[in-house]
This record gives structure tokens, C-alpha cells and sequence, in this order.
């Protein structure tokens, strides 16, 4: 399979090597098309949105309104999602095709200005980034200005609104909606939230057409999707495929399987957020609806795969107390709920848990669900609940024993 | 108009109104902390969740619109567990310091809890701690264990202040409030975030630890601070104000109140307050009987009535005290003294009132509520924040609105960050206003308003001015309306009911007002000061042979005295203000005066009586009584009529009134 993205070895983030191999033809193309003929091109491709949502792009972009006015496009390069580090390949090594990509998009909705908002911790790929701005103006190539917006360091701000509110320059918390961004965002104007992968494809299924996009995939999981793999394989790393391969195709094939010939024990299949899969699921076909009718999510596609040393309740911890960290602050259950959390499972994992704790963390996941404000607060749920619905014996083994049937510490 | 049904009750109202509001203009209360209906919403308590019929998850009542069909209820099973959830959450890191809590007894978090909560709690790790309690300055504490993080102070301060002294700093469980400047938390309108902050997060330094909720005696009353006139809870302890706290009144206030208004009441049980009168025996003063001092400040007058020209008895009375009681004043001054010497300041200030100055006839007379109307507002002179500090909130709205503020002939001050134009010096009153009008020609709601320093040669140009454009904006369906910013609580009274030499009470002119000039005159001897201080009353002291003062403090002036008398203040009497809009308004009696202090009315009975007169006003409503039929601009008022939301002083309902 011809990977759309990731084409590797060229050092295609120099703009030379880029336009060599037809980069920006994309962009000339789609300057000759009307904004409503491009939105529909990616409402046929039935391309979705790659940073956890699953969105249809098309119809994302329908939303914005056709008066004329100021307009905005955002491409979120937050990556905040634990797991996930696809974007951080595309902004280092294919500045170029993410360019192209927010300009075609932006002409489609009607955004004179685009906003990238890159993670600040990824400097390799902001300087990356600004230098292929700087070739490509050179060149007079862009047809949108483009300015690039360095992260603080928080994973709110990785939520479309948040996001917002961190470029306007205040503290990154998520707004009330609707209004929703299409309609009112940026400063109060129209706006389009999209994913750094999601607007990686756009170049290539503006030249290429739809058809050739949808023609992969399975269900209503259409094209390619970049899965990052850590973990206890042999081989980490992003790999770009279709949906509809199995989950273990990709941790045994792509990934190289587990690292010293260890057994599988749990994988994480979509970033942090998602609830936790075992080994009884590893033939689950990897697009949006077969993980969402299993109980868990596609999410980001962050694969995080882990053997059969690894404790789970101390997995939980550090997922536990990244949600903890990372919680903006608005709504009350996320603030004290993953508080909560945090607070009995490290009791738990340090030998200090008490018969009743798991009763407690399910009564406390019980409080939070269905009544934040924003998805952190919802997504800090699936680890602890899936955790203990697989793993149940451990952390009893934690408690009555005071001790961790995997032995040493997870990873 | 959308019909929807809540809790099976059906209901019609405007489309876009929220569902918590819905329901409370049924009367069902829907619990909520960070809900506020004077500011934004927020919607990340997560307390106010209710269900609607096919819709999956809960939605929080106070962010979504009604809709026609729609049906909710607030009461459910997934509702009350929605509920005892959120509860449970603010509670495992809440401190258990009801028993130390000012706010206990009037917390909805401990209401809530009790209504909706769990019964106990399950959350037996250590609870997050703060540094606490932490002084924000001299009046607010806060206590940052106890907040919720409603953020109701935080948007207060940014949207209705307009200073945004208070931030949310850090993430997560470890996030609490801080103030941006170092200075700690300055703005002139702190004290509003106590009473939003629905937890006891945000307190009253004044007011810690000296009241509970349900030993207080609550008496409504009006700010003697300023001309405003904000309404006013006065809360009583033991006969002691413990605080005050606002007391809603759309059309004055909108339930704000200035810091200097709701902290400035220790005054009134400072142990320093007189509580017997005083008379000079070999040169000092000592306490004395009731009776010594009336006898002897009767005998003063009579001697002056007897012995000299009655021009030389002159008498001041405080802009602070009430219609009631400066009538009292200048009758007891005109009618039992027999003089016309009377004012109420020190320096010169501007009438606008009289009739028969035609000056601002055909305009109209400002109401607070014009702010919220104008298209164009135009501040002459004067600095609201300082003068008239809700008057800054209702401009700042006013802008917000869209209302385009100009200010003419001041420095910088607060509101200039507002203007739209900020107009140092100008050539000439006629040269600002035709500038103004040019400029906003396609407007037609003009709000002119006017600082009591002014010359009246200065208002007739400017009024003159107006009146030219007058009719071209009536027939646009506009209005130009004309105010003065009398700063006191009580200048508009004190002029209404003739504390002046010029007018009696109702403006009708005395006839003598050319001879005489503002503030105590240069030939008198025989003074009588009622809670007035005259600062330089040290060096003329020797050529007034007789002071008389009535003062809640033995200060400088009254040292001075020959017989003082221990005054009531505002909390202490019943009584009217008339505000800078001429809005009458009832003050109720609080608390007990010290010892043998008395109001003033009371006070100048005595005399009046001991000098051979029939007065015979068993109370406040008595006098009012009176007023109203010598006072025309009085003859609607009663006390009926105002109740306790005050009434303009022509008794027009609707606040569309003309000068004439």
C-alpha cells in the first residue's frame, strides 16, 4: 500500500525534494476550483477526523456559513493524546504536504488567515515548520497566511475550544456550545478546528480524487489512518495503513510483535482516553465503529501495547494521574473526580488500599459520567473502569496482599 | 413565544430564555452555584443538570434555551442522582468549617446538601489544602479551601466592574483565585463578589465572626454615602449594624453597591459616638442633662431674636440627613429663629430645579434608567467613580450596550477608558455641544449629565443649546435628558426643601437670596450647625459668640461649641433621600440611637417648644405629612406610596418626566 502521508526517506521537509515530487500541484489545482466544489470533493472522500472525534471533514466544513466575512482555519498540533505521536512526524518531516493541506482547506471555507497551533514542546517540529513557511512564501505558493501559535504546554488545549481560547490568549478552557466554532469561533468568526493528519490527507484527495480515497477502508471508516504503536513491541513507531486491519496485524506485523518473546497482555487501542482491550480482542477490526461497538474507541489511533509483566493497577495510576494533572479546572466532577481517582488508585498501587476502594473508584467513575463539561473529564473514566472490569483480580491482589502480582513496575 | 412543559406543568414563554429561568418564573428552583442571571454563563458546576425527554444525557438548565414540545424535568430519579453526585464531588475537598464559616446559615452549599446531597461522605483520603485564611485587602478575605471555583467573582469583576482584579491561576484540583494586581484586590466594587460568592469563600473582613444569619434583625434603608441612593439591607445585632448588604432595586442600583457604601457603618457603634448633650461651663464642655441643653440653646436664640438683627443668626445642616428632618430645619430657622440664613455646604453648587427658570424646560428629567437607553451619554466634569460610584456600573453597561460616552472638562478618570471621545478643554459650552450633536447626528437618546460645580450661566448655554435640537430628535422618537451629579446622599432633598437662603421649600424664592451668599456667612454670630463640620471654624471662632451643634462626634468643630447635642445617624431614624434622579425613598429605623441621642427633628421640636411653639409631630410620617402639602414637588409622596421601593418625587410611574 502506497502511503499517502508517510513517505519516508526522501527528506520531503526540504521544499525542493517537496516540489520535486509534484508537491503544491495539489494547492494550483484547487485555487482553480470553487470552495464549494472542494467541500464536497471531501464529503465524497469521507474523510474523518483524525484527532479523536472521528468527525466527517466534509461536512465539518459545510457548517461554516457562505457569507462573506472573516473567517478562520485552526490546525490543532496540540497532540496532547498519551500515545499518540503521529503529528509530531507529519510536522518534522512533512511540513510541506500539512502547508498545502491548510491552505486548500482554508480557500474551501473562506479563511483569509490560518492558525497552527503546535504542541510547545515539539520545537524540532516547530522550527521545522517555520522554516518551510518561510520557503514556501518565498516562493509565493501559499494562498493564506498562516501563522503559527506555540502551545503552553497543557492538554486542555488540545479541545477545539480551548484551543481557541489559548490563541486569543487566554487560559485554555472550553466554551459553551453551541455556539458552536463553525459558526462562532475565533474571535467570534467562523471557524474550522481540523487535525494535523486529517488535513494531510486533503492534498492528495483534491489531486488524486475522492473515489480513490473512499475506495479504502471498512464500514464507515473510509481511507488511510496513521496508528502510532508504543509500548512493549519490538518495533514502535507510526504506521500508515487502511482501517479495517486487525489490531493484530498491526501489533504483530507492523510492529514487530512483543519485545522479548513476551505474551500480550493489554492494549490501549486509541490514545489514553479509550477504554483498555485484552488478547480475546486482538482479531477487532481496527476502524471507528468496530472499536466503539466493542466497548472502547478508534480515538487518536494511539496503540499502546503492553506484556504480560506489567501491573494494571499501576497502569491506571499513570493514567489516573495524568487525567488529575491535565484537568482544567472548570466543571466540578472532572476537578475532583479524577482527584478522587488519583488519590485511592495510588493508595491502592502502594499497598495501601482498603477492601471497598474498587468499590469506591466505580461509584466515583459513576459520579463523573455523563456530566462534564468537556470529554477529559468523561475520558478519565475509561481507564480506571476497563482497568478493573479486565483486571479485577489485581487490584484486589493490591489490596489484601499489599503487593503486585506483576512483580517489578509496569513501564 | 414557545410552549414546553416543566414537571408536567405546562408553560408559554419568549423563545431563548433559559430553562432555569423558565422554571423559576414558575416557581420551581432548579439548585445552582455558578449560574448568575446580571452575568455570563459559565455552566461548569454542573448542579443545575436536568432531563429532557429524549435526550440522552443530562443538560445543565441555565445554558439551554426552552423550545417549543420541549419536556423536562427537574425532579426525576437521573436528575436527584445528577444532583447527590455533584454534591458529593464539591464536598470531598470542601472543608468542614461550617462551625468557623461566616456563610453558615446562608450558604446554598450547605442548603443544597441538605436538600439534594449525600448523607454522608465517602472519601477518606486527605483532602487538598490551601494557605488560608489570605487578606486580598483591607475589606475581602478569602479562603481558598472553601471555593468551588464558580467563578462568579471572577466574571463579576470583568464584565460588570469592568476592573479585572481576580483570575483563576494553576489547573486542575490545585486551581484557586488570585488577584492580578500586587496591590491585591483594589477595585472600588470588591464587596459585590461576598454576596455572589455562594460559598464561604469570599468574606467580609468587617464582618467576621461578629453575626449569625438567624440573629440578625434586617431593616431595609438607603446609602447615606453618595447621591446614588442605592437600596441597602441593614443587618442589626444587639442594636449594632454587623453589616449591610444590597437590597435590589433595578432602577437605582441593579443589587450592586460601592465599597464605600456597604463597608462604611463602623462609624455608627464607634464607642467615640456622643450619648449626652454637652454644655461649655467655665470654658469647657461637660456632660449635662437633656433639659440643661434645650433650656440653654433656647435661651441663646432668644437672645439673638431679642438683641440683634436677625441676620446674624445663620445655620448649616448636612446634605446626609433626611427630607424630614431639614425641613424641620429651615422651619425651625425661618419660622422660630427668624432668620434666612440658612445652607447645606460650604461652597457654591448648582440648582437646577427652581421653576421659572426656564433653562431646562422641554427636556427631559434623568432617571438611571436613561443610561441603559442613550445612544450617546455626555459626562460634563465630575468623576462618577469618586461622586457617584453605581452610576460608573450603569455607564460601563450603557457603553456595552452601545451607548457612545463622551467627557467633556476633566482629567483622566476611570470611565475615560470607556469614552469614546475624552474632550480636556473646549472653547466653549455652545462650541462641545454642537461638536457632540454633529458628530452623532444620525443618534436621537441624548443623556446630558451635569457636576454640581458648574456656573448657571454655563447650564442655560447648554441648555439653550440642546433645546435647538430638541424636536428634530423627539421626532426621530428620541429624548435628550438632563441630570445633575449631586454627590451627597440627600443635596437634592436638602434643595427641595429649602435648606438654602435663596428658595423655600418648593423653590419658592425668599426674596433675599441676592444678599446672601453660600455657606456660613461672613457676619454671624450666632451659629447653629446641625452635623455639619466647618473646617475653618478655629480661627473665626472669636467673632461667633454662639455656636450650637448637633453631631454624632465630639469632632474639631464641635469642641468649638457652646451647647452640642448627641445626633442620631441614618440607621437610627426613620425617614426620606431624595437621590440625584429625584427618586424618594424610605430609610426605616434600624437601631436605637446611643444614650439620649435623638433625630434632628426631634431635637428642634424641643426647642421650637421650650421658645413658646405648638409643634406637636408624633413622627417622621407626620412631618412627611406636612411636606407634602407645603412642598408642590412633594404633594404624591407618602409612605404608602414609596413602600420600599421609593418613588420619583412627581409621582410618575414610569420615569418619563419633563422639567417644567
Amino acid at each position: 500500500m502506497e502511503p499517502i502521508i508517510l513517505k519516508r526517506g526522501r527528506e520531503l521537509y526540504k521544499i525542493e525534494n517537496y516540489l520535486s515530487e509534484g508537491g503544491y500541484e495539489s494547492l494550483r489545482k484547487a485555487n482553480t476550483l470553487e470552495p464549494g466544489a472542494i467541500v464536497d470533493i471531501v464529503k465524497k472522500s469521507g474523510l474523518r477526523g483524525c484527532g479523536g472525534a472521528g468527525f466527517p471533514t466534509g461536512t465539518k466544513w459545510g457548517f461554516v456559513p457562505k457569507t462573506p466575512g472573516e473567517k478562520y482555519l485552526c490546525c490543532n498540533g496540540d497532540e496532547g493524546e498519551p500515545g499518540t505521536f503521529k503529528d509530531r512526524e507529519i510536522m518534522e518531516e512533512h511540513p510541506h504536504l500539512l502547508l498545502e493541506g491548510i491552505s486548500i482547506a482554508s480557500r474551501a471555507i473562506g479563511a483569509a488567515a490560518a492558525y497552527l497551533y503546535v504542541r510547545g514542546e515539539y520545537s524540532k517540529a516547530i522550527q521545522r515548520l517555520e522554516t518551510a513557511l518561510v520557503d514556501a512564501k518565498e516562493r509565493n505558493l501559499l494562498t493564506v497566511d498562516i501563522i503559527i501559535h506555540k502551545g503552553g504546554g497543557a492538554y486542555i488545549c488540545g479541545e477545539e475550544t480551548a484551543l481557541l481560547e489559548s490563541i486569543e490568549g487566554r487560559r485554555g478552557m472550553p466554551r459553551l456550545r453551541p455556539p458552536f466554532p463553525a459558526v462562532s469561533g475565533l474571535y467570534g468568526k467562523p471557524t474550522v478546528i481540523n487535525n494535523v493528519e486529517t488535513l494531510s490527507y486533503i492534498p492528495h484527495i483534491i489531486l488524486n480524487g475522492p473515489e480513490d480515497f473512499a475506495a479504502s477502508g471498512k464500514n464507515k471508516s473510509r481511507g488511510h489512518k496513521i496508528f502510532s504503536v508504543s509500548g512493549h513491541v519490538r518495533h514502535p513507531g507510526n504506521f500508515e495503513t487502511t482501517f479495517g486491519i486487525t489490531l493484530r496485524e498491526l501489533i504483530y506485523e507492523y510492529a514487530g510483535g512483543i519485545r522479548d518473546a513476551k505474551r500480550i497482555k493489554a492494549v490501549i487501542p486509541g490514545g489514553a482516553s479509550s477504554a483498555i482491550l485484552t488478547e480475546e480482542h486482538l482479531d477487532i477490526s481496527m476502524d471507528f465503529e468496530s472499536l466503539a461497538e466493542a466497548g472502547t474507541m478508534l480515538g487518536s489511533g494511539g496503540v499502546i501495547v503492553m506484556d504480560e509483566d506489567t501491573c494494571m493497577v499501576r497502569t491506571a495510576s499513570v493514567l489516573s494521574r495524568f487525567f488529575c494533572h491535565e484537568s482544567c479546572s472548570k466543571c466540578t466532577p472532572c476537578r475532583e473526580g479524577t482527584y478522587w481517582l488519583n488519590t485511592v488508585i495510588n493508595r491502592i498501587e502502594k499497598g495501601e488500599g482498603v477492601p471497598g476502594d474498587v468499590e469506591t473508584l466505580e461509584r466515583v467513575c459513576g459520579r463523573m459520567a455523563g456530566r462534564c463539561f468537556c470529554a477529559l473529564g468523561e475520558a478519565a473514566i475509561n481507564p480506571v473502569l476497563s482497568t478493573i472490569k479486565h483486571f479485577r483480580n489485581e487490584y484486589d491482589f493490591h489490596i489484601n496482599e499489599r503487593r503486585c502480582t506483576a512483580g517489578g513496575s509496569a513501564w | 413565544m414557545v410552549t414546553l412543559k416543566i414537571d408536567e406543568k405546562q408553560i408559554t414563554t419568549t423563545a431563548g430564555m433559559t430553562i432555569i429561568e423558565a422554571a423559576k418564573s414558575i416557581g420551581i428552583e432548579i439548585p445552582h452555584f455558578c449560574y448568575h442571571p446580571k452575568l455570563s454563563l459559565s455552566g461548569s458546576c454542573r448542579m443545575c443538570l436536568v432531563e429532557i425527554e429524549g435526550m440522552p444525557k443530562l443538560v445543565t438548565s441555565c445554558t439551554t434555551p426552552v423550545s417549543d414540545n420541549m419536556v423536562v424535568y427537574t425532579k426525576s430519579d437521573k436528575v436527584k442522582k445528577a444532583q447527590e453526585d455533584i454534591l458529593a464531588l464539591l464536598l470531598i475537598n470542601h472543608p468542614l468549617d461550617c462551625p468557623i464559616c461566616d456563610k453558615g446559615g446562608e450558604c446554598p452549599l450547605q442548603d443544597y446538601t441538605y436538600k439534594y446531597g449525600p448523607g454522608k461522605s465517602e472519601f477518606y483520603d486527605k483532602k487538598w489544602h490551601f494557605e488560608k485564611p489570605v487578606n486580598l485587602s483591607p475589606l475581602i478575605v478569602l479562603d481558598r479551601e472553601r471555593c468551588i471555583l464558580c467563578t462568579r467573582c471572577v466574571r463579576f469583576q470583568d464584565e460588570v466592574a469592568v476592573q479585572p482584579e481576580l483570575i483563576v491561576v494553576e489547573k486542575g484540583y490545585g486551581a484557586y483565585i488570585e488577584t492580578t494586581k500586587e496591590e491585591g484586590f483594589t477595585s472600588n466594587f470588591s464587596g459585590n463578589t461576598i454576596e455572589l460568592c455562594p460559598v464561604g469563600a469570599l468574606t467580609s473582613r468587617q464582618y467576621r465572626f461578629k453575626a449569625r444569619p438567624w440573629g440578625i434583625k434586617r431593616v431595609p434603608s438607603v446609602c447615606p454615602h453618595c447621591g446614588c441612593g442605592c437600596n441597602i439591607h441593614i443587618d442589626v445585632r444587639e442594636n449594632k449594624m454587623v453589616r449591610l448588604l444590597a437590597r435590589e432595586n433595578r432602577d437605582v442600583d441593579n443589587g450592586w453597591l460601592c465599597d464605600r457604601g456597604r463597608f462604611g457603618y463602623l462609624f455608627t457603634s464607634s464607642p467615640d459616638r456622643l450619648k449626652t448633650p454637652m454644655i461649655r461651663k467655665d470654658n469647657e464642655l461637660v456632660p449635662c442633662t437633656w433639659d440643661e441643653a434645650i433650656s440653654k440653646a433656647a435661651g441663646i436664640i432668644n437672645k439673638y431674636k431679642e438683641m440683634h438683627s436677625i441676620d446674624s443668626t445663620a445655620g448649616l445642616a448636612s446634605p446626609q440627613l433626611t427630607n424630614e428632618e431639614l425641613y424641620i430645619f429651615q422651619k425651625f430657622m425661618r419660622e422660630v429663629v427668624g432668620t434666612n440664613s440658612i445652607d447645606h455646604s460650604l461652597e457654591r453648587y448648582l440648582m437646577i430645579e427652581p421653576p421659572g427658570k426656564t433653562i431646562c424646560n422641554g427636556l427631559r428629567r434623568f432617571s438611571f434608567s436613561d443610561i441603559d437607553e442613550a445612544d450617546v451619554i455626555v459626562l460634563i466634569g465630575g468623576d462618577p467613580s469618586i461622586d457617584l460610584p453605581i452610576l460608573d456600573l450603569r455607564i460601563k453597561k450603557g457603553v456595552n450596550r452601545g451607548a457612545k460616552l463622551y467627557i467633556a472638562g476633566t482629567d483622566e478618570i476611570e470611565l475615560c477608558r470607556f469614552a469614546g471621545r475624552h474632550i480636556k478643554a473646549f472653547e466653549s459650552y455652545p462650541d462641545l455641544m454642537d461638536t457632540i450633536m454633529r458628530e452623532t447626528g444620525e443618534k436621537n437618546k441624548y443623556l446630558v449629565l451635569l457636576n454640581r460645580m458648574m456656573h448657571e450661566e454655563d447650564v442655560e448655554t447648554i441648555c439653550a443649546c440642546m433645546k435647538t435640537y430638541l424636536s428634530g430628535k423627539i421626532s426621530m422618537g428620541g429624548w435628550i435628558s438632563l441630570g445633575l451629579m449631586l454627590p451627597e446622599a440627600n443635596s437634592q432633598g436638602a434643595q427641595d426643601m429649602g435648606v438654602t437662603p435663596f428658595y423655600l421649600p418648593g423653590y419658592k424664592d425668599t426674596g433675599e437670596g441676592s444678599l446672601k451668599g453660600y455657606g456660613v456667612p461672613d457676619k454671624v454670630k450666632c451659629l447653629f450647625l446641625a452635623d455639619m463640620e466647618v473646617p475653618d471654624i478655629a480661627g473665626r471662632r472669636r467673632d461667633i459668640d454662639h455656636l450650637i451643634s448637633y453631631t454624632p462626634f465630639l469632632n474639631d468643630t464641635a469642641r468649638l461649641a457652646d451647647v452640642v447635642f448627641p445626633a442620631a445617624v441614618f440607621s437610627e431614624t426613620d425617614g426620606t433621600y431624595t437621590n440625584s434622579e429625584r427618586r424618594v425613598q424610605r430609610l426605616f429605623k434600624a437601631a436605637t440611637p446611643p444614650g439620649e441621642a435623638r433625630s434632628l427633628w426631634y431635637l428642634l421640636m424641643s426647642i421650637a417648644n421650650a421658645l413658646g411653639a405648638d409643634w406637636a409631630y408624633g413622627s417622621s410620617q407626620d412631618i412627611m405629612t406636612e411636606i407634602s402639602k407645603v412642598n408642590h414637588l412633594y404633594r404624591f409622596i407618602t409612605y404608602e406610596t414609596i413602600g420600599q421601593g421609593g418613588s420619583y418625587a412627581d409621582g410618575t410611574a414610569d420615569g418619563t418626566r419633563y422639567y417644567s
